[in-house]
């Protein structure tokens, strides 16, 4: 299969894939929106924090999501947690190696 | 592999197309509003892809730019506001352990896909069932 096909074949695929989306009625959807949300964040924070190459890997990221979690729970903002999520890791990895 | 490639974006596009009917009341122009936020999405998202494609080749390392920490972060930030209640923070933190917990034993992708098959299927469980068990 040349390169131009398998664009073209993929290109159909993935328009299918988000009418399918689409095609689900709203009022039958609307209960799960916000627990399939939720959900797909929390594993996305669990998988972004342990999981390297697919396994599981314990270092300085879980440092930092503890300082994100403290942050969101001081009600600061966006940007702050993002920040001090990123300099405490930084500095983790810096001293403890 | 395949399972993930084709139910993840399923889930995803349905919860996406789930929370803009959340969040948007019934528009008075008619289809006008959504159309014109669904071009600026369908531009922001494709000038970003290309960058990702272009600029993500040239990083080496993610450790280096520290990245890989701020992912968690965002996301930890964007659920956040949605955990109102005692029972959706256990929510949260049960998905993430099955998520956590299947990454060395499910194909890349899937971990998230069974931490919301699981947290569907505990939302959609009778109450009086799961106090009787």
């Amino acid at each position: 299969m040349s390169v131009t096909t398998a664009i073209v074949a993929l290109a159909i695929f993935t328009y299918i894939l988000r009418v399918a989306g689409l095609a689900v009625p709203t009022e039958k959807i609307e209960p799960y929106a916000s627990p399939i949300t939720a959900a797909i964040l929390a594993a996305l924070i669990a998988t972004s924090t342990v999981a390297t190459d697919e396994q599981l890997a314990l270092d300085h990221r879980v440092i930092g999501l503890v300082v994100a979690i403290a942050a969101l729970a001081a009600k600061r903002s966006l940007l702050t947690v993002v920040v001090a999520a990123v300099t405490v890791t930084a500095m983790s990895r810096l001293l403890v190696g | 592999m395949i399972t993930a490639i084709v139910v993840s974006p399923i889930i995803t596009t349905t919860a996406y197309r789930a929370a803009i009917a959340v969040d948007t009341a019934p528009s008075s122009d008619g289809g006008t509003e959504s159309a014109a936020s669904g071009f600026c999405f369908l531009i922001i998202r494709l000038t970003s892809t290309l960058t990702g494609a272009v600029a993500g080749n040239n990083i080496t390392d993610p450790e280096a730019l520290i990245l890989d920490a701020a992912f968690p972060a965002v996301f930890a930030a964007l659920l956040a506001p949605q955990l109102s209640g005692r029972s959706a923070r256990y929510a949260a933190i049960a998905e993430g352990t099955i998520a956590g917990l299947t990454v060395p034993i499910l194909p890349a992708g899937l971990p998230i896909v069974a931490a919301v098959v699981a947290g569907l299927t505990a939302t959609l469980a009778p109450a009086d069932r799961l106090s009787d068990s």
